[in-house]
């Protein structure tokens, strides 16, 4: 009768425990939707810099990471966007400036750097649609 | 030969057989490059990749051998062991490049060498790759690398370091950073190849703005990255800015202050607090606040020590530096209450009515009660609530509220509350609201019944009274004491916001027409002012500062951002002007960036310039100077390339549209040159043609001067010239083409033209220089005159010359152009009036403009023009002296070899007095080259020529100012009359073209002052001698500031600098006066005489003489005195030994003066005059210890009410602080007190007054009364009198009426009044007033007054009795409905209140 009642306190135990973390799985997991909080408004960013994970010259599109969030994001070259490789200078020394050579698309490498500078803010975005200009590193 | 032939073809055949068995040759061309086998990798350099492609070539024993390369690669550190590791994965015919691919290679460095092996496996010797240190070396990890800015927050322009670290497992090549906005990269080129690198940049910027700088590091496998963190962040700030609000809830203990952050500086927070301190205390610090946002902010102080007053003021500080408000005083304001306002002095009340707190406010909060509240001691005058304050400056939408409750007993001829703004004398500045009781409300008019305004809000708006001081006054006024009137306010507030400079800029014109432009502007931020001026600013020239732009549109007032525009008329056609928007509100005035705009030449159709030249032989030079405007500079025809005569090449000149023209110009040589006969051929191209139509061949009838040719009209694309010089005389000839033009036929038919006067200026005694300006030429040019005339007989008009333009005879003046002509022979002190007229082909009567006006008088100092010319220079010598820059006198020079110096030019005037002159000679050139080479000037002084000026080097366009002051002033320094001055000019001899001469202007210098002597009149005041003298200036001398002043002596002295007045400063001709005293002597004879003074020399008036009055000594005369009803007093007074009268107090004067206390030993205490002019020492006494009393005052009572009875009051005046412990007072019918009708014995209190109960004073009587105080001491005043008074003869009317409603058969209510009034004495006059009644008024005992409605009805009654005593009663009856007879109501005499 005792061992009898133990196990049914046992079994009642785990089950309120598995409850109990079912419960608290729920909670956690709806919490971003059920408590959205005030929040804060994003910083606004207009500045992007990483490596080239993929590059398609004919639609003016490249995907990164973004080294923020480790989102991927998309970054749409337009007319107006100036695409340059930054040129380090051999011979310099000291104090130097680097110099922009215009490239096109079809010279871009996966796993090239690079340093986009973006008119919109792209807080929270997903693709930079406005670009000011790109430059590839070495 | 045949044998060397076959010993060749022995050789071919038999030398691979020679050499078979040799060994296979080492490898060539040993490379290494990147994976895909292109490009080079340098030995001893490090790659990204881990693949490499090493080649060489390789070559068998025989041509077309199967051979390949391979390679043995080891770590750098290693041996080799001669043994390959790596091969070409194929063979290749000899010779051939064989590349070896090498793939996942390991970090780090390599050497390698090669052989050649062939399909046999026969190899070649191993040849390693050259290198120093190592072949190549792998590096594929990325380098690493930090960014840090510092300091994080910086002012502008302070410099500051980003440092860039970098690591590597290599060595690390470069750090970089960039911001931004820079284009490039900022790097460090790393030394000592190590495996770590750090460099710190210096930065600054110049705007405040949250920068973020990124860092990039590269190793020397050319692997980059970027620095984690990626970026850093420098703010770059200025000082915050804060205002001082308000303090609030000031308890004396405790406070709240309130400032108002208007600029964070850039910062993200600033940390703000408030400074405050007691006057002469340390300064205190309140907690502080970190705020974010622009805005209010408020600190709550306590433990402050109460009935204190503090200074305080915020403080606002970022990371760069700290902003301060204005300090201002705590002072506690209605009931704890606030005035959210700068500075604060506290309130005031005046010195009527009562002011207290109030249960019954609005809302309690801030209020208060003023006005004449008691019901016992009522008052009357103005009772106000009162508090100066000063409005800062940078304030906007400043506005004032606060609630009021008007509480009254009278109507508006009586009572009144205002809200008003008063100056500091206390003159009112506005009034904002009044409220009174309209008297025909019935209850307005009834002295029982109190009636309200009601709550009232009230809002007033005090913006244009920002930076000034003004009284904010509540105010209740009452005509008389009768009723009670007062106020409460509540809810008292006055708030502003704080503004800052607005922001504008200046936009393209919107319109830009040959007189006239709309100039634009956008007024981007109105810095929270309601209110903010907008204009322009503008001139010929560019300014860097607004202030130095001459000209100024009117005012715009905005009172939100947007554009604007203001249209400006009258400006020069073909002109280029340079103008800036500005905007000012309270805080200041801020401008625009400078815009531009160039007016067209005319209103429709004008004379055009090409717009291209095409040279078609490249005969010709500086093409552009042909067409610019400019006449004086000229395109030449140089180019002779052999022939010295015969035709030189076109100059052609384009336009881009072709436009519709019937005439063309051109000045260039012609009659008058030197070349005497070169040929001009002109020819126009039409639109649409090929070949081009001759308009002209001949020489041009005027050398260098303007000539208008007609054409065909139609639409001309193009005109050309070219040259013929027919004169072989070895010379070479060079001519020239001052300008080219095509005339724009007007879309529009031409008109008549319309015409502007301008002011006249350059006015002096005999002449002024006339002004016109062309406000629409019409579409054609015109010519242009003056009509003048006197004002005092406008039928004797005169007129100036037609004027066809300075540009030659058959040209004339454009729209907006300037005209103007010096008129002679005026007569001084007249008013003329002049008009500008001007006329075209279409003209019937020539078209004039307005009516301007000028008074002849003697011009100012500054600079004068000449009046008159010699004659020699021909019609264009007034252009030297028009005062208008840009029209020049010129001259033809003249057929060849004629004399290259001009002939001199003469310009005359009336002489003045000048030290020196200025003159323009304008840019006059032939290519390149300024014809005139050389400038003489001569002066006339006194009559004679005297060299001043010659120069080969000498400016051009603009004012050569010379100083004359050597010719100009004798030996002595006396100055000679400038009459006039003559310039002549030298032509370089192989020129032939007029010459040209701009403006000519003397520098009047000032002329002595002229002033007369006025009179004196002497006076004796205080015993003082005093004159009062005065003087006339009649003219300044031309200057703007004259010093005037007296100077006197007596008769028998000089004059000297001790016996002047203070001089005066006068603007302008007029009289003035001084006052001589203290110094003067009785009975003496003096003169005096006016000086005036300018910067130039003094002046002085003619001498006047003034007698001093005086007395004998030994002299008496009586000398009456007497205070106002009461005794005369008179005496004798005598002449002193100084001549001067003892003084005599006449009339209602202070006799008591004569009466001191210690003429009778007393050392305090008050002595008058007394009865039997008899001095009363009675108020005297010994100061040591004595109290006394002051103010010693009787008050009677209202006698319409009361019988005789009085209070009597004082001022208790105790030595050393001593307050009042008891009194006696004694009052009687006699002076002397022989018998006293009351006496009070001693009252041990301190009460300050004693009234006397009823039926104790008798009327027509006259009571005299003392009084004796004693302090806290015991000590004991003297009896000190008080003012006696005397009791009506008997008792005043007593006022009463009673009154009943009877019936009436007619539509009127009839009520019926017997007077019940009590009067003593007879001839008693009655005077009813029955305001809605009929009659309105009676003297009847017992009127009868009908009234056409029911209702309260007002009635008074005054009787005034016999003795003329009068006593008013007013009171209120109720008319009903004649239900019923009620028979008589009665009202008893009733007190008034």
């Amino acid at each position: 009768m005792t061992k009898s009642k133990n196990k049914k306190i046992i079994i009642w135990f785990i089950v309120s425990l598995i409850a109990l973390l079912a419960l608290v799985w729920i909670i956690k997991g709806l919490r971003p939707e059920e408590l959205p909080g005030q929040g804060f408004p994003l910083e606004e960013r207009y500045i992007l810099s990483g490596r080239v994970k993929s590059v398609d010259p004919d639609s003016g599109l490249i995907i990164s990471v973004d080294p923020v969030d480790g989102s991927e994001i998309t970054i749409q070259i337009g007319e107006e966007t100036g695409v340059y490789r930054v040129v380090f200078s051999e011979e310099a020394s000291g104090i130097f400036q680097t110099q922009r050579v215009s490239i096109g698309l079809d010279e871009v490498r996966v796993g090239q750097s690079f340093f986009v500078k973006s008119k919109d803010s792209f807080a929270g975005q997903s693709q930079l649609l406005n670009v000011d200009y790109i430059e590839f590193m070495p | 030969m045949k044998k060397l032939f076959y010993l060749i073809i022995l050789f071919l055949i038999f030398a691979p057989q020679l050499i078979e068995g040799a060994d296979l040759s080492q490898p060539k061309w040993l490379t290494q490059r990147l994976s895909n086998c292109e490009g080079s990798i340098a030995a001893d350099h490090w790659i990204g990749d881990n693949t490499i492609c090493l080649t060489a070539q390789v070559s068998g024993l025989y041509h077309g051998d199967q051979v390949k390369l391979e390679v043995e690669l080891i770590p750098a550190g290693q041996d080799f062991a001669n043994q390959p590791t790596h091969a070409a994965s194929s063979f290749c015919s000899s010779t051939c490049k064989s590349s070896v691919v090498i793939s996942e290679l390991e970090n780090g460095s390599y050497r390698w060498q090669a052989r050649t092996i062939n399909d046999n496996g026969d190899t070649s010797d191993w040849v390693e790759f050259s290198s120093i240190n190592f072949a190549f070396g792998i590096d594929q990890i990325m380098p690493e690398g930090t960014i840090v800015a510092e300091p994080e927050a910086v002012a502008v322009n302070q410099s500051f370091q980003i440092t860039v670290s970098g690591r590597d497992n290599q060595i690390v090549k470069s750090v970089c950073f960039k911001e931004e906005d820079d284009s490039n990269w900022t790097c460090y080129n790393c030394e000592n190849d190590s495996a770590e690198c750090q460099y710190s940049f210096d930065r600054s910027e110049s705007q405040v703005k949250k920068y973020s700088y990124y860092g990039y590091i590269l190793d020397v496998a050319s692997q980059g990255n970027f620095t984690d963190p990626r970026q850093s962040n420098v703010l770059v700030q200025t000082n915050p800015t804060v205002a001082t609000l308000a303090v609030s809830d000031f308890d004396g203990t405790r406070a709240t202050l309130a400032g108002y952050l208007t600029d964070l500086g850039g910062a993200a927070q600033v940390r703000a607090w408030f400074e405050y301190w007691l006057p002469g205390g340390n300064k205190q610090e309140s907690t502080t606040l970190m705020l974010s946002q622009t805005g209010i902010f408020e600190v709550s102080l306590d433990n402050l020590d109460p009935q204190q007053i503090y200074h305080l003021r915020p403080v606002v500080e970022n990371s760069v530096g700290r902003g301060y408000g204005q300090e201002i005083v705590s002072t506690e304001l209605i009931v704890n209450g606030h005035f959210e306002i700068g500075t604060l002095d506290g309130w005031k009340t005046t010195n009527q009515g009562d002011f207290q707190l109030t249960e019954s406010a609005h809302t309690g909060k801030y209020s208060g009660e003023f006005g004449f509240i008691r019901s016992d001691d009522k008052d009357n005058g103005t009772s106000a609530f009162y508090q100066n304050i000063f409005i800062p400056q940078n304030a906007g939408q400043i506005n004032l509220s606060f609630k009021y409750n008007f509480q009254t007993y009278d109507y508006c001829d009586n009572a009144y509350f205002r809200f008003r703004l008063r100056d500091a004398e206390g003159q009112i500045i506005k009034t904002y609201e009044e409220w009174c009781c309209p008297a025909k409300r019935s209850d307005c008019r009834s002295r029982y019944s109190k009636v309200q305004s009601g709550w009232q809000d009230i809002s007033a708006d005090l913006s244009e009274y920002a930076g000034q001081s003004v009284g904010v006054y509540f105010e209740v006024w009452r005509r008389d004491d009768k009723r009670q009137s007062w106020a409460i306010i509540d809810e008292v507030s006055l708030s502003y916001q704080p503004i800052v400079l607005p922001q504008v800029e200046t936009l393209s014109p919107l319109g830009v027409y040959a007189g006239g432009v709309i100039m634009a502007g956008d007024l981007t931020d109105t810095g929270h002012d309601s209110a903010t001026e907008v204009w322009f600013v503008w001139d010929q020239e560019s300014h860097n500062n607004w202030s130095d732009y001459p000209n100024e549109t009117g005012v715009l007032v905005q009172s939100q951002e947007g554009q604007f525009d203001v249209f400006v008329g009258n400006l020069l056609s073909d002109t280029t002007y340079y103008f800036r928007a500005i905007a000012k509100n309270n805080a200041g005035l801020s401008f625009g960036q400078e815009e531009t705009f160039t007016t067209s030449y005319a209103t429709a159709g004008g004379w055009r310039l090409p717009d291209y030249y095409v040279d078609v032989e490249d005969r010709w030079s500086y093409e552009e100077q042909a067409y610019d405007w400019d006449t004086a500079t000229r395109a030449r025809n140089d180019g002779h390339q052999g022939a010295l005569i015969g035709w030189r090449g076109y100059l052609e000149f384009y336009l881009n549209t072709p436009i519709r023209s019937n005439k063309i110009r051109v000045s260039g040589t012609g009659v008058g040159s030197g070349s005497g006969e070169t040929i001009s051929q002109i020819d126009i191209l039409y639109y649409g043609q090929t070949s081009w139509q001759r308009v002209f061949r001949g020489v041009l009838p005027e050398n260098h001067r303007l000539v208008e040719l007609n054409v065909t009209e139609g639409l001309i694309k193009a005109a050309r010239i070219r040259r013929s010089y027919p004169l072989e005389l070895g010379l070479i000839w060079i001519s020239s083409v001052g300008e080219f033009h095509f005339y724009e036929v007007p879309d529009e038919p031409a008109t008549e033209p319309a015409i502007h006067t301008l002011e006249a200026t350059k006015i002096e005694r005999h002449s002024a220089i006339l002004k016109g300006r062309v406000s629409d030429d019409g579409g054609e040019l015109v010519e242009t005159r003056f009509k003048y005339w006197t004002q005092n007989d406008p039928t004797q008009v005169y007129y100036t010359d037609w004027d066809e333009g300075m540009t030659g005879e058959t040209t004339g003046w454009a729209t907006g152009e300037v005209f103007s002509r010096i008129v002679n022979n005026l007569e001084e002190g007249l008013f003329y009036q002049f008009q500008a007229q001007a006329r075209n082909s279409l003209s019937l009567e020539p078209a004039e403009g307005d009516v301007n006006s000028f008074f002849t008088q003697v011009s100012s100092v500054g600079w004068v023009s000449p009046t008159n010319s010699g004659g020699t220079w021909g019609d264009y010598e007034h252009y030297g002296y028009d005062d208008v820059i840009g029209t020049y006198a010129s001259l033809n020079r003249g057929g060849i070899g004629s004399n290259p110096w001009s002939p001199w030019l003469d310009f005359e005037r009336p002489g003045i007095f000048s030290n020196r002159i200025r003159f323009r000679i304008p840019d006059a050139r032939s290519g390149s080259g300024q014809i005139i080479k050389q400038i003489q000037v001569r002066l006339k002084v006194d009559g004679r020529y005297k060299y001043i000026y010659n120069s080969d080097d000498f400016p051009i366009n603009e004012w050569i100012e010379v100083n004359i002051s050597s010719v100009s002033f004798d030996n002595q320094g006396n100055p000679l009359p400038v009459e006039g001055a003559g310039v002549r000019m030298l032509m370089a001899d192989n020129k032939y073209f007029p010459f040209e001469f701009d403006e000519i202007e003397f520098w009047k210098l000032p002329e002595s002052p002229e002033v007369e002597t006025g009179s004196a009149d002497t006076v004796l005041e205080e015993d003082v001698l005093k004159a009062e003298i005065s003087g006339n200036l009649i003219y300044s001398g031309g200057v703007d500031e004259v010093e005037v002043w007296f100077e006197w002596r007596r008769e028998d002295q000089e004059y000297s600098a001790k016996n002047c007045t203070d001089p005066d400063v006068l603007t302008e001709p007029g009289s003035f006066w001084a006052e001589i005293g203290s110094k003067l002597e009785r009975g003496k004879a003096y003169y005096f005489r006016a000086v005036a003074e300018n910067e130039f020399t003094t002046a002085y008036g003619q001498e006047k003489l003034f007698l001093t009055d005086g007395c004998f000594p030994g002299e008496e005369r009586e000398c009456i005195a007497f205070e106002e009803d009461s005794h005369i007093c008179s005496y004798l007074i005598a002449c002193q030994a100084d001549g001067l009268w003892e003084r005599c107090d006449q009339g209602n004067c202070a006799i008591d003066d004569h009466c001191h206390c210690r003429d009778e030993g007393y050392d305090a205490g008050s002595a008058f005059c007394g009865e039997n002019c008899l001095c009363d020492y009675s108020q005297c006494y010994h100061s040591d210890a004595s109290p006394s009393a002051a103010n010693l005052q009787v008050t009677e009572p209202d006698y319409c009410r009361f019988d005789p009875r009085a209070t009597f009051s004082w001022d208790f005046q105790g030595s050393n602080g001593k307050s009042q412990s008891a009194y006696h007072l004694q009052i009687s019918q006699k002076a002397d007190f022989s018998t006293l009708e009351i006496d009070s014995g001693r009252v041990d209190n301190s009460s300050d007054s004693y009234a006397t109960g009823d039926n104790i004073l008798e009327y027509n009587k006259t009571y005299y009364w003392r009084l004796m105080v004693w302090d806290t001491e015991g000590l004991i005043s003297p009896w000190i009198l008080g003012p006696s008074f005397t009791t009506p003869d008997h008792r005043y009317p007593r006022i009463g009426f009673s009154w009943r409603q009877i019936y009436a058969e007619e539509l009127d209510w009839v009520a019926e009044f017997q007077d019940q009034s009590t009067v003593v004495s007879s001839n008693i006059i009655r005077a009813w007033r029955f305001p809605e009644g009929r009659p309105s008024i009676s003297s009847l005992a017992n009127p009868t007054v009908s009234y056409n409605q029911t209702g309260w009805k007002n009635v008074s009654l005054e009787v005034t009795d016999g003795s003329g005593y009068s006593c008013q009663m007013m009171g209120e009856i109720q008319i009903t409905e004649p239900v019923f007879d009620p028979g008589y109501r009665e009202v008893l005499p009733i007190e008034l209140e």
